[in-house]
């Protein structure tokens, strides 16, 4: 007991910030200054979302590691060792403040979930596509009967499905597309226009562009053909096996809402007499069930609706076709920040008025002139 | 280069007014509206900003904007070889030196077409990949290009030298079959720059419309403002003032906009200026009070201080009247911001202590910050702003919160500059270091309040906008870092970790970490604050940098060498 008293004070101490947060600053700077060569994600994923960073071949504490040794700290001094007195209010209402928002953006890094949602002008989307994950999709005759998660595949790896016999001869996460240069034999529907192959990855990781090369052999085939799947791309391997139609597509994984939306309207509004955007809008339509309403979302208005906000994210406007895209978040821990900006601004408020209030008086008499 | 010749021709056909025109009074000419860069602006507000594009002055050869904007419009053919384009790589494209570097159309577009072919290619490269001179050559270019369009504005009202000087306005009436119709439509045409006639007259907030364009309209108001846009032109040429009085109230009538009314005077009291110079002459009056003659001007420092600060008010109060939003959307507006919180903070400190510290402290703080704001001033300080940020509630809120927290960061850093020259130089004025430290102190506690509030906002606004309340982007983690600083100087101050020299020099350090959070993130061109982003004060920032690295870590070691020494 007398030994964990020991740790807690340890921890609990102040002293601790005096290391830990020039750290934790130095680490915002490096993820800051970073962002420019790595791109935003491979910045944060390096210095913020990491346990250990390696500083060459020395390992040094992660942004996560720092920011959880900080909240596991705060967590002892506020429980066992806060001085429960009226003049330290105003410091333990601020640290409880920073412990909902750390707390917050612990279920929001752990529970959240975002997706964007793509709809044309009168169309009615109900599935959300993930920005990083991709899949290969199995479907027979349309409906999807096998899906296999796109970063477990290997190049050389064989996959069996309905009778397929699927051979990876190439992936890539990001992909050039070039002539086919004639490695692979059997050409088979766009391979014999195109050979796509593995180049660097995006900075921001939903601009990559993923691909496969498969070898594929049917039943009925006597040898394997060479076929590509590609994001986006429409003309997919197709296989009539017993009057059914099987074909495999790459796309991104999608998640099916309890609903769905209909874009009725996308308005790009420009300041009068300019091509620059005042206000981003889109008309839309949930329908839910038998039920169904209007609504508009714009920028810093989204719809918030059964657990998922959608937000006005981007959009696409054609001469015969409008298109807007909604990023849709779930997010358990959005209310935290709101209620810890309030408990901190009354923590900090408070210390101040303590603070000054337990100020020495001052003799202003006799001044020192500058 | 068709533009050019077009431009020309159309010059070319007008006729040359007789006598010059010193008798028009422009004033409420310069306040009647034009809609420019999605704004319903005064005349005044959009002569000045071009002048200052193409000259990057306030005036050309004894001509006010005003006077060259109007001359521009009614005169093109004298305006066109008005020197009013500066160049300061002027040998590179084959130009005679003038002393003031400045160039008249008609010598700069003959000195582009020569020119013409490494535009072209230049154009169809990125342009991050020009150098200065080819960045320059391709804002010349646009220049000359807008030039042209403003130069042609009025063409279409002007008096033509064909059909005892008709414009082609009345000869579309009048010989709808002439033959250099066509050829002077086809030179007006895509005229579109100078927009001053409403298309909706219901409704001033849609599209407006420049001269040529209102040619093509048939509704009888403006029909009827044109023709009254075609009497001012001859009043100016003939510099008829009664005509010109009256065509400009008639045109008033038409179209009333009081807040234009304001604006002209917005620009013509230059409030800014004069509270800069205010915190200037209060910052000598200061010295000259201490050093040279131990003369009493305590109380007109104070005065002119204050009415530094005053101005400084009615600048920001003008601006949050003229553009019907929260005093702070851009990092212009930022800046003067700041300045009037830490001069009224520096008043209500010298208010409180009579001792002369708030009134050199703010003067030195006012008179610096107002100076980086000219120079972030650019042509236009009241430009609309991205669709993110057209949102008075948060502007309202996370912007005007964040940036009191810088304000009262710099507050802080400046107080212990000051304490820190006093303990290396001054030592025995114990007492006003005292009341400084305790200052620091507070103040510090108050930077810590209006930074985290002002952050977690920024970060609610995300989450409202974005969908995501954190995301390490490069201006949410300067905020962050500013917080962090706060804290750790809090905790280690709790924790002796800091005694009172290296609390004091962390203190003044929080000036380079908001200098850094503010302006330094922005150069990093990177994240989805991208409507702050800057170019060109990357040296600005690291001599800055420097010289306070210099400056703290010199005091350090001779206070920590004279202390050495008393023991």
């Amino acid at each position: 007991m007398l030994f964990l008293h020991k740790i807690g004070r340890i921890f609990s101490h102040p002293k601790l910030l005096f290391y830990a947060l020039p750290w934790l600053m130095f680490l915002v700077v490096l993820g800051t200054v970073t962002q420019k060569e790595l791109g935003l994600y491979e910045a944060t994923e390096k210095y913020f979302n990491s346990i250990v960073l390696w500083l060459g071949p020395i390992p040094t504490p992660g942004g996560l590691l720092t920011i959880g040794i900080i909240f596991v700290a705060l967590c002892i001094k506020f429980i066992f060792y806060s001085p429960w007195k009226f003049n330290k209010a105003g410091t333990i209402l601020t640290h409880l403040g920073v412990l909902l928002l750390l707390l917050g953006g612990i279920i929001t890094a752990t529970n959240a979930k975002e997706g964007f949602m793509i709809i044309p002008e009168g169309r009615n989307v109900n599935a959300v596509s993930d920005y990083f994950k991709r899949v290969l999709v199995l479907q027979k005759n349309g409906k999807t009967i096998e899906v296999f998660d796109f970063d477990a595949l290997s190049k050389n790896q064989t996959l069996n499905a309905q009778g397929l016999e699927i051979n990876i001869l190439e992936k890539c996460v990001n992909c050039g597309v070039r002539a086919p240069t004639g490695i692979h034999d059997n050409l088979e529907g766009l391979a014999e226009h195109m050979e796509p192959f593995p180049t660097a990855e995006e900075k921001q990781k939903e601009a990559n562009f993923s691909g496969l090369i498969l070898g594929i052999q049917a039943p009925q085939d006597t040898e394997f053909g060479t076929y590509i799947v590609m994001e986006d791309v429409p003309k997919n391997p197709e296989f009539t096996m017993n009057d059914d139609t099987l074909s495999l597509v790459l796309q991104r994984q999608n998640e099916s809402l309890p609903f769905s939306i209909t874009l009725n309207d996308f308005r790009k509004i420009d300041y009068p007499g300019t091509k620059k955007a005042r206000e981003y809008e889109s008309d839309l339509v949930i329908h839910d069930g038998d039920i169904a309403w209007p609504t508009t979302i714009s920028m810093n208005q989204p719809l918030r609706y059964k657990g998922y906000t959608f937000y006005q994210s981007s959009f696409d406007q054609r001469a015969n076709m409008e298109v807007t895209v909604l990023n849709v978040v779930q997010n358990k821990g959005r209310l935290f920040p709101y209620i810890a900006t309030f408990v901190i601004f009354i923590g900090i408020l408070l210390h101040l008025i303590i603070h000054l209030q337990s100020r020495p008086k001052e003799n202003n008499k006799g001044n020192n002139h500058a | 280069m068709l533009k050019y010749f077009l431009c020309l021709l159309l010059l070319a056909f007008t006729t040359t007014p007789t006598i010059a025109q010193e008798n028009i009074n422009l004033k409420q000419w310069a306040q009647l509206p034009v809609l420019h860069d999605g704004r319903i602006k005064p005349i005044d507000s959009f002569a000045e900003i071009h002048l200052k594009k193409l000259s990057n002055k306030k005036s050309v050869v004894d001509m006010s904007a005003n006077q060259w904007l109007a001359s521009v419009l009614f005169s093109p053919e004298d305006a066109a070889l008005i020197p009013v384009f500066h160049i300061r790589n002027y040998q590179s494209l084959g130009l005679e030196k003038h002393n003031d570097k400045l160039y008249s159309y008609i010598e700069v577009t003959t000195a582009l077409e020569n020119q013409s072919d490494i535009i072209q290619n230049l154009l169809k490269t990125p342009n991050d990949t020009w150098n200065a001179d080819q960045q320059s050559l391709i804002t010349l270019y646009d220049n000359a290009n807008i030039y042209a369009q403003l130069l042609r504005s009025m063409t279409a009202i002007l008096p033509l030298n064909i059909e005892g000087n008709k414009s082609y306005l009345n000869l579309t009436k009048s010989n709808p079959t002439h033959k250099l119709l066509n050829l002077i439509k086809a030179g007006g045409t895509g005229n579109t720059y100078f927009k001053i006639i409403p298309e909706d007259w219901s409704d001033l907030n849609q599209n407006w419309l420049s001269p040529w364009q209102a040619v093509a309209v048939t509704d009888d108001k403006t029909t009827a403002h044109l023709q009254r846009w075609t009497s001012l032109a001859s009043a100016y040429r003939d510099d008829n003032q009664a005509q010109w009085n009256d065509t400009v109230a008639q045109l008033q009538e038409d179209l009333s906009v009081p807040r234009l009314k304001v604006e002209y005077y917005y620009n013509a009291l230059k409030f800014l200026t004069l509270a800069g110079i205010l915190y200037g002459l209060s910052f000598l009056l200061i010295l000259i009070d201490n050093i040279f003659t131990k003369a009493n001007f305590y109380k007109i420092t104070t005065l002119i201080f204050s009415f530094g600060v005053l101005a400084n008010l009615t600048d920001i109060i003008l601006r949050v009247y003229i553009l019907q939003r929260p005093p702070v959307g851009t990092l212009y507006e930022s800046i003067i911001f700041v300045a009037l919180i830490c001069t009224a903070a520096f008043l209500f400190l010298e208010r409180k202590h009579k001792n002369q510290t708030g009134l050199l402290l703010g003067s030195i703080t006012g008179a610096l910050l107002l100076v980086t704001a000219h120079s972030f001033a650019g042509e236009d300080t009241m430009d609309t702003l991205v669709a993110v940020l057209n949102t008075n509630f948060w502007l309202l809120t996370h912007v005007i919160c964040i940036t009191v927290g810088y304000a009262v960061c710099f507050l802080v850093a400046v107080i212990a500059h000051y304490f820190l020259a006093l303990r290396a130089w001054q030592p025995h004025k114990t007492q006003l270091m005292e009341q400084l430290k305790q200052a620091v102190k507070t103040l510090i506690i108050l930077a810590l309040l209006f930074t985290s509030i002002g952050t977690i906002l920024g970060g609610i606004w995300a989450d409202q906008s974005w969908g995501r309340f954190w995301g390490w982007d490069p201006k949410e983690n300067g905020a962050l870092l500013i917080v962090l600083w706060l804290v750790w100087m809090i905790h280690s101050k709790m924790t002796k970790d800091l005694n009172e020299l290296t609390y004091m020099i962390a203190a003044g350090f929080l000036s380079v970490i908001v200098v850094l959070a503010w302006f330094g993130v922005n150069l990093l061109n990177v994240g989805l604050h991208s409507y702050g982003f800057i170019t060109g004060v990357a040296t600005g920032i690291a001599i800055f940098c420097a010289a306070e690295i210099i400056i703290l870590g010199g005091i350090y070691i001779l206070i920590k060498k004279q202390d050495k020494t008393h023991d």
